[in-house]
């Protein structure tokens, strides 16, 4: 998909100060919201919005300092920040109920979101969570050692895919299972939607956003813990970012179901985007 | 005024399984103005005494210590953040019907209005803050003692080993759901981590150094954001500084630097009144910016004589 074409189905609205661009299918009683990962956007769903949207009501937000969002200049736009500009989003769309499915540093921020709610500054009900690929991967670390390595593999990731359009394409193929998978042409608008508005300076604050994870993880985790809302984790078994771990630690720490989690063969880091049409199946058989 | 007869004024609330101390001069039902401090460190609500008794007759007051501070618990499962200790705050005010007031804040509370400010910016709150007064208040000689106090403590090579042990024990009441869990392999010495924890509440200082922790760096983290939530502001808002308060020089050069409002006042605390030696003089300093009527009267009674 080209970029013109992505950009005529983004709406958009101002919010704290910040351009909030992001995907409405307006229809459907069952809301489900898709928080993407760092360095990533919107698009990473572009397969799966019609093949969903006939089921629930799809709402995808840039966050801000990605795709086609507003992207603050020097400024390090925390998860908290985040956060709290995504919950008012939902407010303003009155929207009391969702389902979320987050990707990585997305489901920090689903935690955070979690917190404003505990803490009585809202009454918006997440009844269901999924967690994809690199979730609580870092909170869920077993020690500072072991902290630090993952982050250090994510820094490098995204400093990998910054230096050019070229090193882009091979490193995002990279984290894919079959490399075939991603078209050239997807993988052009990607890369057009990170530098957009000088965007690709804002990669520079992956370590602020791991040094919050060391901060902050345990409180997530308590949060996520406590919330009343159903986890179900969906993960792409070959990922060789996340640690294939994770999804078991997950499953023991919030004592999850085998069925809450389903475990995707042959596929790596963008299960979304490998194989559309199983992951959008799983989805549609979740009772949200 | 003793410590004892301080506590009786106030009372306890339970946020989040933890109590909370709490002086609220009115009832719930009150509707007069209402003036909102929170305290900075090394200060404790109790060094409000004087302020408290002489402002109560003009405003509701409402002061509380923070979580590990005072007469506060010190949380066992918490992060010790002050993104926390806002929405600790926050709770706390809403347990307390309070609808509309000023905040005063210093240090360590400074941060916790910034973040509270920044909330209310983005019409996260459920209440009106009418304007927010910043003011170090504590002479440098005590922060200086107690800065010793921690420089010690980071020094102390077994501090790492410390935090782990006590990182492990707070995250335990979630963790022990499977005994023979590969994560739980660490949270086995129960004793040992029970001893620390122990030791930690004994000592007074020990305590707030674990919540002192996290400070400097969350100032590095959210640098950008709090000075967002000052910019953007569209309440009142007065900030005193003091020519002995070094640190606190940096931080206005740096806040003139970024922003010129009209909403933002700047102000010098000329004399440097504290807290700690004049709290009379500080409070008219601080009352002839947000309450000139009161500050007039008050001046009278008090230097006439």
């Amino acid at each position: 998909m080209k970029l013109i074409d992505w950009k005529n189905k983004h709406t958009s609205i101002d919010l704290n100060g910040q351009k909030l661009s992001y995907i409405d299918t307006l229809e459907g009683e069952k809301v489900l919201f898709i928080i993407h990962g760092f360095a990533t956007s919107s698009f990473d769903y572009h397969k799966i919005i019609d093949q969903l949207k006939d089921k629930y009501r799809i709402i995808i937000p840039d966050l801000i300092g990605f795709g086609l969002s507003s992207k603050p200049k020097n400024y390090y736009y925390s998860i908290i920040d985040q956060a709290s500009i995504l919950s008012s989003l939902l407010v303003k769309l009155k929207i009391y109920e969702v389902s979320v499915m987050s990707h990585g540093y997305g489901s920090c921020i689903l935690c955070e979101m979690m917190s404003l709610n505990l803490s009585n500054n809202l009454v918006l009900k997440i009844k269901n969570s999924i967690l994809l690929n690199l979730s609580l991967t870092l909170e869920l670390s077993d020690d500072n050692n072991e902290l630090e390595s993952h982050g250090k593999m994510i820094s490098q990731g995204i400093l990998k895919i910054s230096i050019s359009f070229e090193m882009f394409k091979k490193y995002i193929r990279e984290s894919f299972y079959r490399k075939e998978s991603i078209s050239d042409e997807d993988l052009k608008t990607s890369w057009e939607l990170i530098n957009l508005n000088d965007g690709l300076k804002n990669l520079q604050f992956s370590d602020y956003f791991i040094a919050e994870c060391g901060k902050f993880g345990n409180k997530w985790l308590k949060n996520i813990h406590e919330n009343d809302s159903k986890v179900y984790v969906i993960w792409g078994k070959n990922d060789q970012y996340g640690n294939i771990q994770t999804p078991l630690k997950i499953q023991s720490f919030m004592n999850l179901d085998d069925k809450n989690i389903f475990l995707m063969d042959e596929c790596s880091y963008f299960p979304m985007l490998e194989k559309p049409t199983e992951f959008a199946e799983i989805i549609k058989n979740i009772d949200l | 005024m003793t410590a004892e007869e301080w506590k009786s004024l106030g009372k306890f609330v339970t946020i989040d399984n933890n109590k909370i101390f709490v002086i609220d001069t009115d009832e719930p039902s009150s509707r007069r103005e209402t003036i909102v401090i929170l305290h900075g460190f090394p200060v404790l609500s109790f060094d409000f005494r004087e302020i408290l008794l002489l402002l109560k007759e003009h405003y509701r007051v409402v002061i509380h210590d923070h979580f590990g501070f005072g007469f506060s618990d010190l949380p066992k499962t918490y992060c010790y953040s002050l993104i926390d200790q806002a929405n600790v705050c926050i709770e706390l005010w809403h347990k307390l019907h309070l609808k509309s007031f000023t905040i005063i804040a210093s240090q360590f509370g400074s941060m916790i209005a910034k973040e509270i400010l920044y909330k209310k910016n983005a019409n996260l709150l459920p209440f009106n803050i009418k304007s927010i007064v910043f003011s170090n208040n504590s002479d440098n000689k005590q922060l200086h003692d107690n800065l010793d106090t921690i420089h010690n403590f980071i020094q102390n090579k077994k501090l790492s080993k410390y935090r782990e042990v006590l990182n492990n024990y707070k995250n335990k009441d979630f963790f022990n759901s499977d005994e023979d869990n590969e994560t739980n392999k660490k949270y086995k010495d129960i004793t040992k981590i029970e001893t620390i924890w122990k030791k930690f509440n004994e000592l007074d200082n020990q305590k707030k150094i674990l919540v002192l922790s996290s400070y400097n760096e969350e100032i590095y983290l959210y640098w950008h954001r709090w000075i967002k939530a000052l910019k953007d502001a569209i309440i009142p808002i007065k900030i005193f500084w003091r020519k002995d308060d070094i640190a606190n020089i940096k931080e206005i050069l740096l806040n003139i630097a970024t922003f010129q409002k009209d909403t933002i006042q700047i102000i010098e605390n000329d004399k440097c009144f504290v807290i700690e030696t004049e709290p009379k003089s500080w409070l008219l300093m601080i009352l002839k910016e947000i309450n000139r009527p009161l500050y007039a009267t008050l001046k009278e009674t008090y230097f006439k004589s």
